[in-house]
């Protein structure tokens, strides 16, 4: 497509939403006749092993969101066999718990009481959006080919977007920050944080009543913050998955380089508590105290490295590296003139390095390719030199492990995420 | 190794409490004068702790506030008694639009449009020439930082203000 035509596409994507921007956009375009082959991993079999895909996303999405690893989700009304499976729930490695839009859900799930009063969660996300909703309990189950094979009992999840619900609070749904309230704002039927706490506060909602996370509602959706327990706050579903409860480990193909339509692997519970398990990792990566490990890259130490299936680019700084260039309309996205190539060296608090491959095509070209939606090479900055998020670009082709705080593993105690 | 959020929040602010002495320095949001009836509140609310710092250096002061989250936030106030610096962390996102005043609706933008270029997950900026911010951080783990170029004193190396 010559350059010309390029200015065209790009002025026509100027102003409006990304669903005009990427489907409208990118729709229809010749480049689509690239016709790049989906991609999968061979598939495992087992009752801790499910499929985890990216695509186009759910039944009423009407934005095309690139790179969001989706899976499903058995839910049950709690002791019954009322059930239904939620399927395109988003992958998340860098959050904790299950969040599922209420419009998803036909079931009726009780929502958790606390001190009386019915318990409501906030959380906020690190691209700066929130989801708010009721804090419900349920059956959830995962795996196998029957998504049976492991049960979390009256587990702890939110419902976001509840028609009924109080007004979310201002200390965490802030008027900036972007609501996960529908499908188009998440892109997904709703999000399974498999991270590496396993709750969402920890501590913090023990010990505090203002946390900004849980909310009793006294009344007429008079909200009050209220401390809970460990126990009773949203769990990481993969905690609960006994004996497979250390960890998750997640697989996904090498993909084309100008973008592949679906890329289908294996997310498997547990590390090294099963024959299909065993972790064939070298590079251990244990988070600081902040949460990060260092990364090398473009001859600078970049001090705030972390692992995110969650974000869909590479998202890293750059001083003023000419080869790093945003593109001209999107400045959220790389647009080098020219495929770049480079490698970040990642050290870890635990003593142990290890080197990543980080190819970054042109963001605009890569979403010319208007059937694709897994891309490996999709990159964007984070605003200073100092930071690197490996998002889901650093998954294909790899098998990458994120292990739960305190847990134990074969590679040695969690929190820790291995490749 | 413990992950507790609060936990190591708690240690930060613990520690900053132990460095900062008292002073009269006021909140105010970016880019305004300090506002000493907005500070005599917040000295009253007991929800929240203020720590004030004395004058750090001859060209700004810092004003400190904890939430009672844990969330940690810095204002850097010049000679001129204008603020022209934020700097946060914490668990939980402070209350923005209080601490960016008229510049809040360029972070509001600044959101929007990393959304509708379909990206998810990441950080949020702006660099502008009147206004440069950056929020991200971890889930549970935020920081970030907003300030106004101009009116940085000279001589500063703003870079080491920040997180």
């Amino acid at each position: 497509m010559s350059s010309f035509l390029h200015s065209i596409w790009w002025k026509r994507c100027l102003g409006m939403t990304l669903a005009s921007l990427l489907a409208g956009c990118g729709g229809g375009g010749s480049s689509g006749s690239r016709n790049d082959p989906p991609v999968s991993t061979p598939t495992l079999s087992g009752p801790n092993v499910q499929a985890v895909r990216v695509s186009s996303g759910p039944a009423g999405l009407s934005v095309r969101v690139a790179n969001l690893l989706y899976t499903s989700v058995k839910v049950c009304e709690p002791g019954t066999s009322n059930c239904q499976v939620i399927d395109h729930v988003l992958v998340d490695t860098g959050s904790t718990g299950l969040r599922l839009l209420r419009s998803a859900v036909n079931l009726s799930l009780p929502q958790v009481q606390a001190e009386g009063k019915p318990l409501y969660n906030c959380v906020q996300f690190i691209d700066q959006s929130y989801m708010w909703g009721p804090v419900v309990s349920a059956d959830v189950s995962m795996g196998g080919s029957q998504l049976d094979g492991q049960q979390a009992t009256q587990l702890r999840i939110q419902l976001a977007g509840a028609t009924g619900s109080p007004a979310a609070p201002a200390d965490c749904a802030q008027e900036g920050l972007a609501a996960n309230n529908s499908i188009n704002d998440l892109g997904a039927n709703g999000i399974l944080g498999v991270g590496t706490d396993r709750q969402d506060c920890g501590s913090l909602c023990e010990e505090v009543t203002d946390n900004g996370y849980y909310h009793a509602d006294h009344g007429g959706g008079a909200l009050m913050g209220i401390a809970v327990p460990r126990t009773a706050q949203i769990q990481q579903p993969v905690s609960q998955f006994s004996p497979h409860n250390n960890g998750v480990i997640i697989q996904l193909p090498v993909v084309a380089a100008s973008g592949s339509p679906s890329a289908t692997g294996n997310m498997i519970f547990g590390i090294g508590t099963a024959d299909n398990n065993q972790p064939t990792s070298t590079s251990v990566m244990a988070p600081n105290l902040w949460g990060y490990f260092t990364t090398e890259f473009d001859g600078r130490v970049l001090t705030k490295g972390f692992v995110d299936s969650g974000s869909n680019g590479w998202f890293f700084g750059t001083t003023a590296s000419p080869a790093y260039r945003l593109c001209t309309n999107a400045p959220q996205w790389y647009c080098p003139t020219s495929t770049q190539t480079a490698q970040a060296t990642n050290s870890s608090v635990n003593g142990q390095t290890s080197s990543v491959n980080v190819t970054v095509g042109n963001a605009r070209d890569l979403f010319n390719n208007s059937a694709a939606y897994a891309y490996s090479n999709l990159a964007g900055p984070v605003g200073d030199p100092a930071a690197f998020d490996f998002g889901l670009p650093f998954f294909f082709g790899r098998s990458v492990i994120t292990a739960l705080d305190e847990a134990n593993t074969p590679l040695g105690q969690g929190p820790y995420v291995a490749y | 190794m413990t992950s507790h959020p609060f936990t190591r929040w708690h240690i930060a602010a613990l520690s900053l409490a132990i460095t900062l002495l008292s002073s009269t320095a006021a909140q105010a949001a970016l880019g305004g004068a300090p506002q000493a009836a907005a500070s005599a509140t917040a000295e009253t609310a007991a929800a929240a702790r203020q720590l004030r710092a004395a004058p750090s250096s001859q060209t700004y002061t810092v004003s400190t506030l904890v939430a009672p989250n844990g969330t940690v936030v810095q204002e850097f106030v010049n000679t001129q008694q204008r603020v022209f610096a934020v700097v946060w962390r914490g668990p939980v996102l402070p209350n923005l639009s209080s601490y960016f005043g008229e510049h809040y609706s360029a972070f509001q933008q600044a959101v929007q449009q990393k959304r509708a270029a379909g990206q998810r997950g990441g950080a949020v900026m702006t660099q502008q020439p009147d206004l440069v911010m950056l929020s991200r951080g971890r889930m549970g783990r935020f920081e970030g930082h907003a300030y106004i170029p101009s009116l940085v004193p000279a001589g500063l190396d703003i870079q080491t203000l920040l997180p």
